[in-house]
């Protein structure tokens, strides 16, 4: 796939702010967290600002961003649609706990649980896919939501020092999720080029001889996208350097700001392998083997 | 109503004719133009509806080239139409035509990436992403001659390899066909159930390939022999 930046960004920047909501929501809900009325406005402020900065930039990826307004409108069948209309949930939710200064336990866990499911719902708009199996997988949402809340814990604990013991455990969590998962990806899978044209006794016994076009299309484009071998494991292993080895060495030193923002660029590497290692099966009607 | 297409891979000579004729009806369509960018250029590219591929099937000499059109499947299951944001995609209810509104498109290419046949492609002068109507501006056209209510592409095949018809009718020219000759889908697995179906080519029978084989021999044994004699009569 086609790695879009302005996704990279949404999901990288949308998950920090929607991780720290789902933390400091659980916290003023379980009563573990006293905050003072301006610890609320620091908290509810800047998981908006994250949150509205990458919903802001995912509409950059459309080519026809005036029809943009109209995504909230499936939310009975679409992922996208139900992570839009969650997203506002959010925001709204955030308002109103902010108009109350902080002072309902019942909005603060509102505001986590719709929170992690706009986490899941990110997630699944890329597990469902069923044409492309590196995605599709329940890892996929899990690690969306534990990135997220990972990022956002640690903001969390840079921001009012609280909750160090937590963002260990989801950062350590998180790093499991993403090895399962490259485990996971390894075995190939799904439709090959004998299903894909029901042609041949075998897959070997069928080859493709003209693609049917002569220059780039948007598919091609779109589903482009391949990686040396070498390549990708170097930036797997910076994967974990970046999300998990250098923050904690970060974290351990107290350089909590450097921590997270070692940590963001992590999950921007893991984001772009995420997309450029997704293998869409349309590419074997394009010649190359999924 | 479950319209769709049968195609004959028995019969396809792989002519181009349905792609180009799709192309030239549907850019004056209901979801035209189907813009070409830099089309005299080095680098041309442009919408269109159905590709034609060409496979190998088989080592030789019990190979043969198999043309292998490729559209929209109008899937009963259309996972295009569900992971849609904006309602832009829909299947229709009466006849199951899948369809893009333009007006409601955002162009986040998501149908696209759901869609495993590639049967969407977007079109970068409108933003919007577009697809095969199956010629949903001709075949209720009262306008037309009834014998020409047709998609575009099938009334053009010179082969006769396209048909056109309702799958829910079990007498229909498209069941019949798909029944008497085993017609498939594509990657049924997927779980989709596409509505066109592929008639698989007739298999020969490997003993003409066999004869022919041991009868070219032969004849290089026939001309090796000459050649030498030729050259010891030197």
């Amino acid at each position: 796939m086609h790695p879009a930046k302005s996704v990279i960004f949404f999901t990288v920047v949308s998950g920090l702010g929607l991780g720290l909501y789902v933390v400091g929501g659980i916290y003023l809900a379980l009563g573990v967290w006293q905050p003072s009325g301006s610890e609320i406005n620091v908290w509810l402020g800047s998981a908006t600002a994250a949150l509205v900065a990458g919903l802001g930039s995912s509409s950059f990826h459309l080519t026809n961003p005036k029809n943009a307004w109209r995504a909230w409108m499936r939310f009975r069948t679409s992922w996208l649609s139900r992570e839009a209309v969650l997203a506002v949930v959010v925001v709204g939710l955030a308002f109103l706990l902010y108009l109350l200064g902080g002072n309902s336990a019942v909005l603060a866990a509102m505001l986590a649980v719709a929170a992690l499911l706009t986490l899941y719902s990110t997630g699944m708009i890329y597990a469902c896919l069923k044409t492309i199996r590196q995605w599709n997988t329940p890892l996929t949402p899990a690690y969306y939501v534990l990135a997220g809340c990972s990022a956002g814990a640690l903001l969390f604990a840079v921001l009012f020092d609280h909750a160090w013991a937590l963002v260990w455990l989801l950062l350590l969590l998180a790093a499991a999720v993403k090895a399962a998962y490259y485990a996971l990806i390894v075995r190939p899978s799904g439709p090959d080029l004998r299903s894909s044209t029901g042609l041949g006794s075998t897959a070997a016994g069928v080859r493709l001889l003209e693609v049917g076009h002569s220059g780039g299309t948007f598919l091609t484009r779109e589903f482009s996208g391949q990686l040396a071998e070498s390549k990708l494991q170097t930036l797997r292993m910076a994967v974990f350097v970046f999300s998990l080895v250098l923050p904690a060495a970060a974290i351990a030193i107290g350089l909590g700001p450097l921590a997270l923002l070692l940590l963001l660029v992590g999950h921007a590497v893991e984001r772009w392998l995420f997309f450029t290692e997704a293998k869409h099966v349309v590419r074997l009607y394009h010649g190359q083997s999924t | 109503m479950k319209l769709g297409l049968v195609i004959d891979l028995d019969v396809c000579v792989g002519c181009h004719g349905c792609s180009v004729s799709c192309k030239q009806w549907n850019t004056s369509g209901t979801t035209g133009p189907l813009s070409d960018l830099d089309p005299y250029g080095p680098d041309p590219e442009g919408v269109w509806f159905n590709r034609i591929r060409s496979y190998e099937v088989g080592t030789y000499p019990e190979n043969k080239t198999v043309n292998f059109p490729m559209s929209c499947m109008h899937c009963e299951d259309a996972a295009c139409v569900d992971v849609c944001p904006t309602g832009a995609s829909y299947k229709r209810e009466e006849d199951g035509i899948v369809l893009i509104d333009q007006e409601k498109c955002m162009g986040c290419n998501y149908c696209a990436w759901a869609c495993p046949y590639g049967a969407r492609e977007l079109d970068r002068s409108s933003g919007t992403m577009k697809k095969c109507t199956l010629c949903v501006d001709r075949i209720y056209d009262d306008q037309l001659p009834e014998s020409e209510r047709l998609p575009s592409c099938v009334m053009t095949c010179p082969a006769n390899a396209r048909h056109f018809g309702d799958f829910d009718d079990p007498k229909s020219n498209v069941s019949t066909l798909a029944k008497e000759r085993g017609g498939y889908q594509l990657m049924p697995e997927l779980g989709y159930a596409p509505t066109n179906r592929y008639l698989p080519p007739r298999t020969r029978g490997a003993e003409p390939v066999a004869e022919q084989a041991v009868g070219s021999t032969a004849l290089l044994d026939k001309l090796s022999g000459w050649m030498q004699k030729q050259q010891r009569e030197r």
